[in-house]
């Protein structure tokens, strides 16, 4: 066998060096002190083979726990999922270092995975998408392996030497996460713990026999407190934190989630100084590395691969290939209110605004305009569509004629890469619809997420065209379950989608309800709104004659 | 536009280097319009000559005679100025004008390196109008002898709240066209007139920003037409990036109809708006009480009511608030608080035949909706955005854009506290009190900033 000693250049070790100094509480000898914080690149030399396997197992291990969160996620069942994966592996095969080993765990053993999470740093760090990725799962793996041996201080202690690698915030207030003593406690944080906070410890309290929050007082969920700066999840989009004179008040199961969220952010910046540092060129030059990065970003891309197409299964996509030439066919003005009921409930929530009150503001027009040009409107039905459409400005004052080409036709013709940035925009993604958080007044976002449970059924219901009254009430309920219970916004509009086309199945073509049978025992997950409407118009409309075979 | 007086660094908006030629400010800048398309009579509740047209001789005479550069300049120093020198803060500062009156151009990136500058560039160019940018890495005229981009270092947390976002309730109960032409016409009589608003903005932003956040130098300033802007001049707002202006103003955004995580139906509130709800409830018998219209009119309780979701406890709520069912026989407090006791009593009690929960919140509902501080988000965001500079005249009513104490905040009335340019150039004693009391609000504040940064 041949063994290849590896020792990387100066230039290189530094790189990786100078990302933070050695912490004296990474030296391990205790549980918590076992995980590594990777603040610095291992000394002494590695087996190359060694490395490739410890840098290839780790990367399974990434992808499996990447599948397992998008499968189970906001389940009850994650996190057990997730310890799976870390005991047995991708391949079943148990892994010492995960397996509860921690406290035992041999310097070389805990070397080698340093060595393997440093590999894949220097081998998927070089585009930001799967630098994102990397920092993603690396922080998950962090997570399930805190959650098996750290708590309370000690998980204070591994939060600040995190959080000391980036820069303090100007503050007079002490920059660091501290426990706050019983008697010192403020009774707001008990008060938030009631309301907006009960998720946070809502585990806690399950594991500790707990059955309500009555004996928050005594003590049993422990209390932290830092800077707001450095809480910000917990402030938005729901108040979750207790805030007072300048720090953040939580409960002690918020730090695992700070954690994770300063790991993914401590991974994806010293990547990307490592890569600032090294040139792609680097690394292609160096015979012994050379082969160990194209194997992990080959294995990497086929995993991306994979999922895709499992996506094109599971999810909507193979509805649409059934109805090619219904597929593509682009929508055209005269065909809007023909295709309304077609239109995920976001797009149709708009309209119907825009209809009513004669205005959409800016965010509303870019996620609907986006869509309806996805969808085929050419850039002349769209400035007829909104020259139609818009009658007040948003101080509610009558658009006078002449003021629409003035004011709004810029930002047509700009959507279409005609003017400013010239970039032909492409529609907006469930994705990206999701972060569009609506402000006062505001309508645009997912309805979703941003309904109530009353206000979404009474959305449904007076929008939902295609949900017919002996199939509603149950769809609904289940589709406000899923969207407000269940916090899966994309869920929900994929079972929307669902009850739309299955009972407009017996009536469309033979084709779709060949397959209408298996279509029910799928779950659907909205991706695209545009993707929403293609599929859901070759499902309920008859396509045209001369467009329904290829 | 909605967002149209909203300027962006970098942004595809024709604009005007330091010494320029002249470009037109373009339909994205509130000045487009030049101010003689505002009938000059537009601003008559006052006694003094404010028809006068506001000519670039009466801004002239303003910044010279009138306008408090130098404790402008101490300010945007924070305590960084020597005599004469207004510290590395000032002289990075990016300061916008808008320029002349018939044809307004708009003059961005001018920088100063004192508080004496400013005033004699004040004077020489006259602008109607000065917008404050962030402090930049260098100073912003020098820009291009810089060899480093242009990067934010510092900038004050912003709040815009502006009277447009509450005309659903304004026009509750009455013609909602009236309304909307009073603001275009008379603008600062109808934000008198619906102070309130602004009362309840500055109350619930003003404990939030202390209490809760621990920031301690909060300017309030009157932006001269039907708003107002808070300027957080704490060192901890000025360094924050925005991803936490971003978090900052969503936790202050209350949206009833969005989320059940605002404002869940059942079960308790985040402290945030319990104490909130606290400042707010006064407030809302005040309003209600300041408009008897609303309580009369069935279809508008109806409206009033509609943030309430679950229509039971609309049905239930309707009558009980309505005046005209009753002939008025019940003062809005009486109203007010029967409402709060039906929602109190336990579900399903005497009658026994109601099974469906109502809604506590109904009334926290109602309250936040029309009450709650609508802010603009996006200036809250952003580290490069402009904001109109205190003291300034807004170009449209004449009026000084005048900041005033958060405690004084009730007894503020626009067409009386902020005074008129064309007053104060008459020569008006009251007037001219009046600015200079207010000069002092704005030294007071940088006094108190400099002892306790």
């Amino acid at each position: 066998m041949e063994v290849v000693s590896i020792r990387p250049s100066a230039t290189r070790r530094e790189s990786l060096h100078r990302e933070g100094e050695t912490s004296t509480e990474n030296a391990f000898g205790g549980p918590t002190e076992a995980i590594d914080l990777y603040l610095a690149c291992p000394d002494g030399e590695c087996e190359l083979e060694a490395w490739v396997a410890a840098a290839a197992g780790r990367l399974d291990t990434l992808v499996a726990l990447d599948a397992v969160r998008e499968q189970y996620w906001g389940t009850e069942d994650l996190l057990h999922r997730m310890q799976e994966v870390l005991e047995w592996g991708a391949d079943g095969k148990a892994r010492p270092y995960e397996n509860g080993g921690l406290v035992g765990i041999t310097a070389d053993a805990r070397r080698l995975d340093a060595w393997g999470h440093y590999a894949l740093r220097l081998a998927l760090g070089a585009e930001s998408e799967s630098r994102r990725w990397l920092a993603r799962n690396e922080a998950q793996l962090f997570r399930a392996r805190v959650r098996g041996a750290a708590r309370g201080d000690a998980l204070a202690a591994l939060l600040r030497s995190l959080l000391s690698t980036t820069a303090a915030a100007a503050t007079t207030h002490r920059d660091t996460v501290e426990r706050v003593p019983l008697e010192q406690v403020p009774p707001g944080l008990y008060r938030t713990l009631r309301s907006d906070g009960y998720a946070l410890i809502r585990a806690a309290l399950h594991d500790q026999g707990e059955v309500g929050t009555g004996n928050l007082e005594s003590g049993i969920i422990p209390a932290y407190r830092l800077p707001f700066e450095r809480a910000l999840r917990f402030l938005a989009p729901s108040r979750t934190a207790y805030l007072q004179d300048g720090y953040a008040y939580l409960p002690e199961p918020a730090l695992c989630a700070l954690l994770e969220e300063a790991m993914e952010r401590h991974v994806a910046t010293a990547t990307e100084r490592l890569h600032r540092q090294l040139s792609g060129d680097d690394l292609a030059a160096d015979a012994q590395l050379a082969p160990l990065v194209t194997y992990l970003q080959q294995q990497l891309a086929d995993a991306f691969r994979q999922r895709q197409r499992r996506e094109n299964i599971v999810g909507s996509g193979s509805r649409g290939r059934r109805h090619p030439g219904a597929a593509g066919d682009p929508l055209h003005l005269d065909q809007l209110d023909e295709a309304l009921p077609c239109m995920p409930l976001c797009m149709q929530q708009l309209l119907r605004q825009l209809r009513q009150t004669g205005h959409l503001r800016h965010g509303a027009r870019l996620q609907l305009g986006l869509f309806l040009k996805g969808a085929g409107f050419t850039l002349e039905e769209s400035l007829e569509f909104w020259r139609r459409a818009l009658q007040v400005n948003s101080n509610g004052m009558r658009i006078a004629p002449g003021a629409f080409e003035r004011e709004y036709a810029y930002g047509i013709r700009y959507n279409y890469g005609l003017e400013g940035k010239r970039k032909d925009f492409p529609p907006f993604s469930c994705a990206k619809i999701l972060e569009m958080r609506p402000g006062h007044g505001e309508v645009h976002g997912c309805p979703y997420r941003e309904l109530s449970a009353d206000a979404l059924r009474q959305e449904l219901l007076a929008n939902g065209g295609a949900l017919t009254a002996a199939a509603a009430a149950a769809d609904v309920e289940d589709i406000v379950q899923t969207a407000t219970a269940a916090g899966q916004p994309q869920h929900a509009c994929g079972k929307c989608f669902q009850a739309i086309t299955r009972t407009a199945g017996p009536e469309s073509t033979s084709v779709a309800s060949a397959t209408d049978a298996d279509a029910a025992t799928r779950t659907f997950v909205t991706q695209h709104p545009n993707d929403y409407l293609l599929q859901a118009r070759a499902a309920l409309l008859p396509s045209p004659p001369s467009d329904a075979s290829p | 536009m909605h967002r149209s007086k909203r300027v962006r660094m970098g942004a595809t908006a024709p604009c005007e280097d330091v010494g320029g030629s002249a470009v037109g400010g373009g339909a994205d800048h509130d000045t487009a319009t030049s101010v003689t398309d505002s009938p000059p009579d537009s601003t008559q509740s006052l006694a003094p000559p404010t028809d006068a047209p506001l000519t670039v001789e009466v801004y002239r005479w303003y910044y010279e005679r009138a306008f408090p550069a130098q404790w402008l300049g101490r300010w945007l120093s924070y305590g960084g100025g020597e005599a004469g020198d207004g510290g590395w803060r000032f002289r990075q500062r990016e300061f916008s004008f808008t320029v002349g009156v018939d044809d307004p151009r708009w003059m961005r990136y001018l920088s100063y390196a004192s508080a004496e500058e400013l005033r004699r560039d004040l004077r020489e160019r006259a602008p109607t109008k000065m917008d404050i940018g962030p402090v930049l890495n260098a100073a912003p005229r020098e820009r291009h002898r810089v060899m480093a981009p242009m990067e934010v270092l510092e900038r004050e947390l912003l709040f815009d709240i502006d009277l447009d976002a509450y005309l659903d309730g304004m026009s509750l109960g009455g013609d909602a066209e009236a309304v909307r032409a009073q603001m275009q016409d008379d603008p600062v009589a109808a934000c008198e007139q619906h102070w309130l608003y602004m009362e309840a903005a500055v109350l619930v932003l003003e404990r939030a920003l202390r209490e809760e956040f621990g920031f301690r130098h909060v300017l309030w300033v009157f932006s001269g037409r039907r708003g107002v802007h808070a300027w957080v001049c704490d060192a901890r707002a000025r360094t924050l990036n925005r991803e936490a202006r971003t978090a900052i103003a969503h936790y202050l955004s209350v949206r009833v109809s969005g989320a059940a995580e605002h404002l869940a139906p059942h079960g308790q509130l985040h402290p945030f708006l319990t104490e909130s709800y606290a400042l707010l409830e006064p407030l809302m018998l005040r309003w209600l009480e300041q408009r008897p219209e609303v309580l009369a009119d069935m279809a508008a309780v109806d409206a009033l009511l509609r943030p309430c979701i679950d229509l039971d406890t609309r049905q239930l709520l309707l009558p009980l608030l309505c005046s005209s069912a009753d002939g008025g026989k019940w003062a809005v407090r009486e109203r007010w608080e029967r409402a709060k006791h039906v929602l109190q009593r336990p579900h399903g009690g005497a009658g026994g035949g109601r099974r469906e929960p109502r809604d506590p919140t109904a009334l926290h509902r109602i309250v936040f909706h029309h009450l709650y501080p609508r802010l603009d988000v996006e200036v809250t965001k952003q580290t490069n955005h402009l904001l109109k500079a205190p003291f300034c005249v807004h170009p449209k009513t004449g009026r000084v854009c005048v900041p005033f104490r958060a405690a004084d905040v009730q007894r503020f009335r626009p067409t009386h506290d902020a005074p008129h340019v064309q007053a104060l150039l008459a020569g008006d004693r009251h007037a001219q009190r009046l600015l200079k009391r207010q000069v002092d609000v704005l030294a007071a504040f940088v006094s108190e900033m400099e002892r306790q940064p």
